[in-house]
C-alpha cells in the first residue's frame, strides 16, 4: 500500500502539469454529465405538472337536438371517469367570447352573427388529473368512444396538439442530451487514456528495468489505476458540489420567476439518477484503467516497440 | 539449474544468432560463457531471463519453463534470480540505496530486513558511502557495481551476469571475483559472459563454455582458457 502511495507521489512530482490536465478532465466531464441528467431529470418532471389533464371540451355539431345533449348528458352522468360537467350552447359560448374580448377592452361583435362559429359544448371534469404521457391510451380511448358512439360529437379537445408537440420537443431534447452525455464521455476516455498512456510511456525504461528486477504488471500498472481511481474518486465529488451549488443559486432564480407550482417539483439527482451517475463513473473509470493497461500491453511481449 | 534444449534465435529475415543450443547446468556450479563480440552471448542471457523468447526450443531455468511464462509467472520467475546485463538498468530518479534494495521492495521484505541486506551487499562492493549518490554521479565501475550488488542483494539461487566486469579495473574486478566465489560457495549456480582472460585464469572452479557465431560447445575444465574449439559436429554438442 505505502508503495503504491509513494509511487503516484513520484508520478506527481514528474508529470504534475499532465496529472492536473486529466483531472480537469475528468471534472469537467463529470460536471456537465451532471448537469445534464440533472436538467433532464427535472425537464420531465415539469412535463408531467403541465402534462396533466383534468378537463375535456366535447364540441357538438350544429345539427345536434336537445334529445341528442339529453343523451350525451346522461351517458356522461353515469360515465366512471366524469366528476361532473357544465353543458355550454352556442349563444353561451359566444357571449363567453365577447365577454373576453370586453376584458380585453375590444370591440364587440354582434352577437347573433358570430353564434353561428361558436359550437355548443360540454365541459367535462375528470374524476382525476390524468398524466398526458403515461395515460395517453386511456384518453384517446374515451374520445374516440364518445365520437363513435355519438355522431352528433364533432371532437373531444384534452389539449392533445400543444402536449403532443411539447412531448415530441421534450423527447428530442432528452435523446440529444444523452447524446452529449455519452459523446463527452467518449471524448474524456480518449483524452484521460491518452494522458495515462503519455505517462507509462515516459515511463518506459523505468518499466522495462522495473520487469527486470521482477516487478509483477499488477506492480506496475497497480498504482496507475489507484491514481486514476483516486482523481475520479474527487472529481466525483467535488463536481457534486459544484453542481449541487449552482443548481441552488438556479432554483432560487427559478423561483422568483415561474410558479411555486413548478419550482416545487425541481429536485436534486433522484436515487434512480445517482445511481446511474455512479454507474457511469464506475464504468469511466473502468475503461480509462483498461484502456492505459491494454495501450502498454506490447512492452510485455519482449519486443521494445517504442526502439524500434 | 538451467537447461535448454534444440534453442533457436532468428532475427527476421534471416538472421540466425543462435543455432540449436543445447545447455545443461547444474546447481552450484560455476560457468563462463566465452566468445568473440557478436557470437549471441547477450542475446543467450536475453532468452534465459525472459526478455526475449526463443524462435524455436526450450528453456528452463531453476524450475520454470521460462519461454511459456505469462507476465505475472515471469515477474516471479525474476524475483528468484539475479540478473547484471552489459547495460546496468539503473533507474536515474532513485539513488544507489533504492536501486539496490528494489528486489527486496518488490518481494515485500520487512524494512528492517531490507536495510540490513542492502547495507551488507553494498559494504561488499565497496559503495557504503555512495548509498545516497544519484547513478548519474557515479563512474562506470561504480554503476556496474550498483548492477551486481542489487543482482545479489535478495540471495537468488542463481546468477546471470553478461560482462561483469566490463568495466572494472583488475583490483576491483578480482574483488568482484571473489564474491562470486563466495556466493557459490555458499551454493549459488554462477553463470557469466565475458571477455577477460584473467577473470576466468583466476577462478579455481569453473566450467567453460564457447560460443561463436550462435553455436554453442564445450571446453573442459582441464583446457586453457581463452582457446576457441571448433565446433564437434554441425548441429553443436551438449557440453555435457
Ligand atoms: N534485435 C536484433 N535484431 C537483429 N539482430 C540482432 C538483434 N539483437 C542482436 N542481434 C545480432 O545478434 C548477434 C549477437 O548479438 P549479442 O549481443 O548476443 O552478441 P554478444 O556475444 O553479446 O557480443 P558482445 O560480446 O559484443 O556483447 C549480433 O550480430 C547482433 O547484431
Ligand atoms: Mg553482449
Amino acid at each position: 500500500m505505502w508503495s503504491i502511495f509513494q509511487a503516484i507521489k513520484r508520478s506527481w512530482l514528474k508529470h504534475f502539469v499532465t496529472q492536473i490536465s486529466a483531472f480537469l478532465i475528468l471534472l469537467a466531464t463529470y460536471v456537465a454529465a451532471l448537469s445534464i441528467i440533472l436538467a433532464t431529470t427535472n425537464m420531465r418532471s415539469v412535463f408531467e405538472i403541465w402534462g396533466k389533464v383534468s378537463d375535456i371540451t366535447i364540441y357538438l355539431q350544429q345539427s345536434a337536438s336537445e334529445k341528442d345533449v339529453e343523451k350525451l348528458k346522461s351517458h356522461l352522468a353515469s360515465h366512471e371517469k366524469v366528476q361532473g360537467f357544465e353543458y355550454i350552447d352556442s349563444q353561451k359560448s359566444a357571449e363567453d367570447f365577447n365577454q373576453r374580448l370586453k376584458d380585453l377592452g375590444s370591440e364587440l361583435f354582434n352577437q347573433s352573427t358570430i353564434q353561428d362559429f361558436f359550437p355548443a359544448n360540454i365541459k367535462v371534469n375528470l374524476n382525476k388529473p390524468y398524466s398526458f404521457q403515461a395515460d395517453k391510451l386511456n384518453l384517446s380511448l374515451f374520445s374516440n368512444a364518445l365520437k363513435e358512439r355519438f355522431s352528433f360529437v364533432s371532437d373531444v379537445s384534452y389539449g392533445q396538439n400543444w402536449l403532443n408537440q411539447y412531448s415530441k420537443v421534450l423527447l428530442a431534447v432528452e435523446k440529444v442530451n444523452w447524446m452529449i452525455v455519452l459523446a463527452i464521455f467518449f471524448c474524456s476516455l480518449f483524452v484521460a487514456a491518452n494522458v495515462i498512456k503519455t505517462v507509462l510511456f515516459s515511463r518506459r525504461d523505468e518499466v522495462e528495468i522495473l520487469e527486470f528486477v521482477g516487478e509483477t504488471p499488477m506492480g506496475i500498472y497497480g498504482p496507475h489505476i489507484v491514481n486514476c481511481l483516486l482523481l475520479s474518486l474527487i472529481a466525483y465529488l467535488l463536481a457534486t458540489v459544484v453542481v449541487a451549488g449552482l443548481f441552488h443559486s438556479s432554483l432560487n432564480y427559478a423561483r422568483s420567476v415561474l410558479p411555486a407550482q413548478i419550482t416545487g417539483e425541481f429536485q436534486f439527482l433522484s436515487p434512480l439518477a445517482w445511481t446511474g451517475f455512479l454507474g457511469f463513473i464506475l464504468v469511466s473509470v473502468y475503461f480509462y484503467s483498461l484502456s492505459a493497461v491494454s495501450s502498454m500491453a506490447p512492452t510485455f511481449t519482449g519486443g521494445r516497440w517504442w526502439k524500434k | 539449474m538451467v537447461k535448454l534444449s534444440h534453442v533457436y534465435k532468428t532475427y527476421s529475415p534471416d538472421i540466425h544468432v543462435l543455432k540449436n543450443v543445447e545447455l545443461n547446468i547444474k546447481p552450484g556450479e560455476f560457468v563462463f560463457v566465452v566468445g568473440p563480440s557478436g557470437a549471441g552471448k547477450t542475446t543467450l542471457f536475453r532468452l534465459i531471463t525472459g526478455f526475449d523468447t526463443p524462435t524455436s526450443g526450450s528453456i528452463e531455468i531453476n524450475g520454470f519453463a521460462v519461454n511459456t511464462l505469462n507476465k505475472t509467472q515471469i515477474a516471479k520467475f525474476r524475483q528468484s534470480i539475479g540478473v547484471v546485463f552489459q547495460d546496468f538498468k539503473l533507474l536515474n530518479d532513485r539513488n544507489v540505496f533504492e536501486n539496490v534494495s528494489l528486489p527486496l521492495r518488490i518481494q515485500g521484505k520487512h524494512k528492517f530486513e531490507i536495510i540490513e541486506h542492502t547495507d551488507q551487499i553494498l559494504k561488499k562492493v565497496g559503495l557504503s558511502k555512495k548509498a545516497k549518490e544519484y547513478p548519474v554521479y557515479l563512474s562506470g565501475g561504480e554503476k556496474q557495481r550498483v548492477a551486481i550488488a542489487r543482482a545479489l542483494v535478495h540471495q537468488p539461487k542463481l546468477l546471470i551476469a553478461d560482462e561483469p566486469t566490463g568495466n572494472l579495473d583488475w583490483k576491483l574486478s578480482d574483488e568482484i571475483m571473489n564474491l562470486f566465489s563466495e556466493i557459490n560457495n555458499r551454493g549459488t549456480t554462477v553463470f557469466i559472459a565475458t571477455h577477460d582472460q584473467n577473470l576466468i585464469k583466476n577462478t579455481v572452479k569453473k566450467k567453460i563454455i564457447n560460443i561463436e557465431a550462435g553455436q554453442v560447445f564445450q571446453s573442459g575444465d582441464k583446457h586453457p582458457c581463452g582457446q576457441y574449439f571448433k565446433p564437434l559436429n554441425e548441429a553443436g554438442l551438449n557440453i555435457l
